[in-house]
């Protein structure tokens, strides 16, 4: 079920909020479990065969916080924590990644392994990176008991199960006290509706809107004009920042409504002035657990530490964090594009003390994050070169362009949102402004 | 200015490639902008080894300031 699909506005979401503020209101009973019911409900609709593998997750890694927590010596603590994530990391590769080891193993070595032909393991991705948080935090001391439904809770909040934000369960459980009354939780039901329009509206009528203009540029398989080529690429990168953050929207209000304030995952990127700020306001969560839970055990795990071993390191973990996006070499090559473009922003920023332009800065920001996507739309590593160079080859210029005057809807829809990107305030600020004034 | 504080600054401003009087008691990663993630882990990595103390994971983000690095170690 999408967020913005007729039956999660219309029949799954005002169930659900009837149902939680009844409970809340005439029985004792705890309204966890209404959220835990519909976040079941929720992710099986998607596809009913993979909600054992939500469930196997949940199972196997309350055991093992239960066993980390009850570890009398550090030993026994830190082997469980090691067994424990080397089971998500390993449940992971194996539902997501099997098919494309196999491939590569194939092409690689002529074989003839038939590929499994798994489904793709929904919300996985970001369940994975949630509980290794969760099991640290327990290992540190910084969760010290749980309970089954909390947990179970934790993992399965229908908001935020599928494409994050990658929540900390100490910031969250306590949002969820059965202590809260109603009319704190009724102020919180505007704000969240408001917000959900604004990500549905960034979703359907932007999002959608500019996949008219991505969509035929990048099937495109006969030679591109250079400009249909640059708004092609533009369009996407436009068009990925408003379903995602669009996205994120919807899941803030939604969780909103029940009273529950999610991290926050966007902050306006596409103004950041370097690599390194755009990952400071792109997916905030993500690279929040990429430098805690990835680079920084990695670098203490160094005896000496140098610039060169620590930019190394950025680059091993970006190409991680491409590869989590999805099994395939482009996401790879976009985690390693990031990679190289933060090691060169840490060399300029350790040894050049020459300042820049502001708006230059934005500007050569904006096209490095432009090329790199191009990577992240493409089907295939030949097709990203091949835009790529439509981009540059001048001498297409011309050629017939696919993107004439039947698109000018489109098209006023790339101008406005370039508009709003760079004009304008975001949600944050709108959340931010009403908790002001609350 | 006590030992511990000396310290840290000194650490800081090696991590950070700045001269220890750019740094102060208020400097922090919103004022300075080479303070940014990545320098963030190495400066907890060389306070912990200087002071041998293990940092939680889920304090890194907390630990963003002179001041705070100050109260934890």
């Amino acid at each position: 079920m999408l967020f913005h699909s007729q039956e999660f506005i219309f029949i799954f979401l005002p169930m659900v909020l009837l149902i939680f503020f009844l409970i809340k209101k005439f029985t004792k009973i705890s309204t966890k479990y209404v959220l835990i019911l519909s976040g079941i409900i929720f992710y099986s609709y998607w596809n009913f065969i993979l909600t054992p593998i939500i469930i196997i997750s949940i199972l196997v890694n309350f055991y093992f916080s239960t066993q980390i927590l009850n570890s009398v010596s550090t030993k026994s603590k830190k082997i469980n924590l090691i067994y424990s994530i080397l089971f998500n990391t390993i449940y992971l590769i194996f539902l997501k990644y099997t098919d494309f080891i196999i491939l590569n193993l194939n092409s690689i070595f002529t074989l003839g392994i038939p590929m499994t032909n798994f489904p793709f393991p929904l919300a996985l991705s970001f369940v994975t990176f949630q509980s290794i948080n969760f099991l640290v935090n327990c290992y540190d001391g910084v969760i010290d008991k749980i309970k089954f439904k909390n947990y179970f809770l934790f993992i399965i909040f229908f908001p935020q199960l599928i494409a994050g934000p990658i929540v900390q369960y100490d910031k969250m459980m306590p949002q969820f006290s059965e202590d809260k009354k109603i009319d704190t939780l009724k102020k919180y039901i505007l704000i969240g509706l408001v917000i959900f329009l604004i990500g549905m509206f960034k979703k359907v009528f932007i999002g959608d809107n500019l996949s008219i203009l991505v969509e035929p540029i990048f099937n495109s398989n006969n030679s591109l004009n250079p400009l249909d080529a640059w708004i092609g690429s533009i369009a996407f990168t436009i068009q990925i920042y408003f379903d995602f953050s669009g996205y994120i929207d919807m899941a803030t209000g939604i969780a909103l409504l029940f009273g529950i304030n999610l991290p926050v995952n966007f902050d306006s990127p596409y103004k950041s002035r370097s690599i390194i700020e755009f990952w400071q306001r792109w997916h905030i969560t993500l690279s929040n657990f990429l430098m805690n839970f990835v680079y920084f055990p990695m670098l203490r795990a160094l005896k000496k530490i140098t610039f060169f071993k620590s930019m190394f390191l950025i680059l091993v973990t970006f190409l991680i964090a491409g590869l989590w996006h999805g099994p395939s070499w482009n996401y790879i090559i976009f985690g390693a594009l990031h990679g190289f473009g933060l090691i060169l922003n840490h060399i300029y920023r350790k040894y050049i003390k020459f300042k820049l332009n502001k708006i230059f800065l934005i500007f050569i920001t904006f096209n490095f994050v432009n090329l790199s996507f191009i990577f992240f739309r493409s089907e295939s590593i030949k097709d990203a070169i091949f835009m790529i160079n439509s981009m540059f080859d001048l001498t297409k210029i011309n050629t017939i362009q696919l993107i004439s005057l039947e698109y000018h809807f489109s098209i006023l829809i790339l101008v406005i949102s370039l508009l709003i990107i760079f004009g304008f305030n975001n949600t944050n600020y709108l959340i931010t402004k009403f908790k002001k004034n609350d | 200015m006590d030992v511990k504080e000396k310290k840290i600054i000194d650490a800081v401003s090696k991590v950070l490639s700045l001269q220890t009087n750019e740094i102060d008691l208020n400097t922090n990663s919103d004022n300075c902008l080479k303070w940014d993630s990545l320098a963030q882990i190495n400066i907890i990595i060389s306070l912990e080894k200087i002071f041998n103390k293990k940092v939680k994971t889920s304090e890194i983000n907390n630990l963003k300031s002179i001041k705070n690095l100050i109260k934890y170690f």
